[in-house]
């Protein structure tokens, strides 16, 4: 009896060359272009505060691995350092840096390390991180300023994000802010203007939908997650009555669904459960942005999903190869 | 049968025991409960109208399907100088119950958060009181013998109310001695205590035009 | 087991809290404060102390078919006797933990160590046990509460601790509880493992 897919081939095999390190490597890539955007509107106060949660996130990793034994080289395998950037994409150029600090060695030690170390923890441990730093300093975590070209700077009394500004003053103040619809838009897309306030790494929707799309080439993430995640967003809002585009353009949406959802270790592990699992971000971001108590809920409605990844593995497992159908 | 007799006995004996006990503990503090708890609704009303003599009964008026209690204050000459209006909102994460002495005419004597249990460090800073004693200094006077300062015991953040009219109870962020200034952290909870102030005030003098009180 | 040994192992060896578990409830609510954390862990003190004595006493005369309500009456007793004394003679600290007072019914290390224990001991290893299991709660909630207070709060005892430092909030709140729970369980345990080597 001859089965063709049972069939092992005689070495030698050929090695797909990814590695831990070389997919890594290449989000950081993707995230450049933000970053560099980052750079060029917060100024000094933004490459400070990336490069500092970026090396002490691999500090932190190194010390977790050598108490646990294990190599230490692993810690320039890049997956702490992406989560020191992403900790740093997710809070406002203006807080004191020992917080976020504070907020990346939870999320390496804790949140990661504890549980396991790579490819082992439950939560994205960057939004753990935003998390607990929302949580702890609520008045850190919320107050904004403007990049410095448009009038802002680090004294500046707090303003409001646009997703702010829709929470409290309605469409009217978020109009009247930006001029006009279109000017919003532009302004949203390349973080320019108005547009250019908010966490570090979530200012120009434009260049991480880039980023995103370069990982989606290079066959990082799957379309599953990210589209599900914004098409949901979008349709949501406009059954509510919303501005979709507004919606999906403004905050961390464009951040969360391109980088933060699709964490390999975090989502899940089939694409029919990929699609189930953007949809819940998707809708509970609506949920809090409508009716909870911030303005922005992308890293909880995540972090809500990240807790339901094993049930849905569970429902959509796929059927082992061998075994009957149900 | 019998072993079920012998149970219930058993369970009878150690229930009656406990009951006898409880009854007698509990008329040793029947006494004492009550005068804590009058003394802490006391302490309350003379925070709330600083320089009443006495105060009235408990009353209650109702308005637009809302009940307010209230209790009348009068002065040494057994004149109504103000009253003290008792209500009840809802918080962040409890229930805030607060007394707010005003003037015939509506204006805000002083306020008084009887009951809270908001979050610790946020919401919870109602109670905060304007010193900020350290570890430090409380450690050093342990040691020295001199006599500690009289410090005030109205939280800042209900001293805020006195002197206000309901128009001017509205919670803004930025400080501002015409209005109430939020907590920081903390604005559903402000919010919630400004208008456990302004809402029974506001049905207090539209109750007493109605001719209801 | 000498006497002395049945009073200490509540303590380190048996903690209540950090080995064997129990009363996490309470542990977990009233650690937010110093102030809250002593008053818990004094009246369970005093309950355990006496539910102990009291089911020792009585084990000889409980069939073991119903013994646990009657366990339960004893307990639930003592804790409104304690809930009215403190009530009535101590209005503040009843104002601050006078909700957490009625939890001590359900708190498992009382009946815990009513079932383990008291069921099988006299009188007075009973009451050395109880003493000692209450001692090594009051120090587990105790350090449990510095550390959420210090670092949530930057108080203790309601007390500024480091003028001008902002604190950590979340420590204040459940999830903070969840976790400096943790890391000292993980704390006591590494301890514990170099002991023993």
């Amino acid at each position: 009896m001859e089965n063709k897919l049972l069939k092992l081939s005689s070495s030698p095999h050929i090695r797909s060359g990814d590695s831990v390190t070389k997919v890594m490597w290449t989000v950081f890539l993707a995230l450049l272009p933000a970053l560099i955007w980052s750079y060029v509107i917060f100024g000094l106060m933004a490459v400070k505060l990336t490069v500092v949660c970026v090396l002490f996130a691999m500090v932190c990793e190194a010390v977790c691995l050598k108490v646990r034994k294990q190599p230490i080289n692993s810690c320039w395998d890049g997956s702490a350092a992406l989560t020191g950037l992403l900790v740093s994409f997710n809070v406002p150029p203006t807080i004191p840096l020992w917080m976020p600090m504070l907020g990346t060695a939870l999320a390496i030690v804790i949140v990661k390390q504890c549980f396991g170390g790579l490819g082992c923890n439950i939560f994205n441990p960057a939004l753990i991180g935003r998390a607990f730093l929302l949580a702890s300093f609520p008045k850190h975590m919320t107050s904004w300023t403007l990049g410095a070209q448009f009038g802002g700077s680090v004294d500046a009394v707090s303003q409001a994000t646009p997703l702010g500004l829709l929470k409290e003053g309605g469409q009217e103040a978020l109009l009247q802010a930006f001029g006009s619809k279109g000017s919003m838009y532009l302004d949203l897309l390349f973080g320019y203007g108005r547009g250019a306030i908010g966490c570090v790494g979530e200012i120009s929707a434009a260049l991480l939908l880039l980023g995103g799309l370069f990982l989606l080439i290079r066959g990082i993430i799957t379309w599953h997650i990210p589209i599900s995640f914004l098409l949901t967003l979008a349709v949501v809002t406009f059954l509510f009555k919303g501005d979709p585009l507004f919606a999906i353009l403004s905050g961390g949406a464009m951040l969360g669904a391109w980088f933060m959802a699709t964490d390999m270790v975090t989502s899940p592990l089939t694409h029919k459960g990929q699609l189930i699992f953007g949809m819940g971000c998707g809708l509970l971001t609506f949920i809090i942005r409508r009716w909870g108590g911030y303005p922005e809920g992308v890293s909880y409605s995540i972090l809500i999903m990240n807790a339901a990844v094993p049930l849905i593995d569970g429902l959509f497992a796929n059927r082992v190869f061998g075994t009957g159908k149900k | 049968m019998k072993t079920i007799l012998h149970y219930g006995l058993v369970l009878l004996i150690i229930a009656g025991v406990a009951g006898v006990g409880l009854s007698l503990v509990d008329r040793i503090t029947k006494e004492p409960i009550k005068a804590a708890q009058n003394k802490r609704l006391e302490e309350g009303q003379k925070l709330a109208f600083p320089g009443a003599s006495s105060f009235g009964e408990l009353k209650t008026f109702e308005t637009e399907g809302k009940a307010v209690s209230y209790y009348e204050v009068f002065d040494e000459s057994q004149k109504v100088i103000g009253y003290e209006l008792l209500y009840q909102v809802g918080g962040y994460q409890s229930q805030i119950k607060v007394l707010t002495g005003i003037e015939p005419d509506g204006k805000v004597v002083a306020i008084r958060v009887l009951e809270q249990a908001e979050t610790p460090g946020l919401g919870a800073e109602v109670d905060a009181l304007p010193s900020n004693q350290s570890l430090l200094c409380a450690f050093v006077s342990l040691f020295s013998p001199e006599p500690e300062k009289e410090e005030s015991n109205i939280p800042w953040f209900q001293a805020q109310f006195s002197g206000k009219t309901p128009e001017d109870l509205v919670v803004v962020k930025a400080k501002d001695p015409k209005h109430i200034t939020a907590l920081s952290g903390a604005t559903i909870t402000s919010t919630a205590v400004t208008k456990a102030v302004k809402e029974p005030i506001e049905l207090f003098l539209k109750a007493k035009a109605e001719g209801k009180l | 087991m000498s006497l002395f040994k049945e009073f200490l192992k509540g303590i380190w060896e048996k903690n209540p809290v950090l080995v064997l578990s129990l009363g996490l409830c309470p542990t977990l609510a009233t650690s937010g404060s110093m102030k809250n954390a002593v008053g818990m862990g004094l009246s369970v003190i005093a309950v355990l102390t006496f539910s102990n004595i009291i089911i020792s006493l009585i084990k000889g005369f409980v069939p073991s078919k119903i013994r646990i309500p009657c366990y339960i009456i004893v307990i639930a007793f003592l804790v409104t006797v304690v809930d009215m004394l403190i009530a009535g003679f101590a209005p503040e600290l009843s104002k601050a933990i006078g909700l957490f007072i009625k939890l001590i019914v359900v708190n498992c290390i009382i009946l815990g160590r009513a079932e383990a224990f008291a069921a099988k001991n006299n009188p007075l290893r009973a009451a050395l046990d109880g003493l000692g299991m209450g001692i090594g709660f009051l120090i587990a909630i105790s350090i449990i509460a510095t550390i959420r207070e210090v670092l949530g709060a930057n108080k203790w005892f309601g007390l500024t601790v480091f003028p001008g430092w902002d604190p950590i909030g979340i420590m204040i709140l459940p999830a903070g509880a969840l976790l400096t729970f943790g890391l000292v369980m993980a704390v006591r345990n590494v301890l514990a493992q170099r002991r023993a080597k």
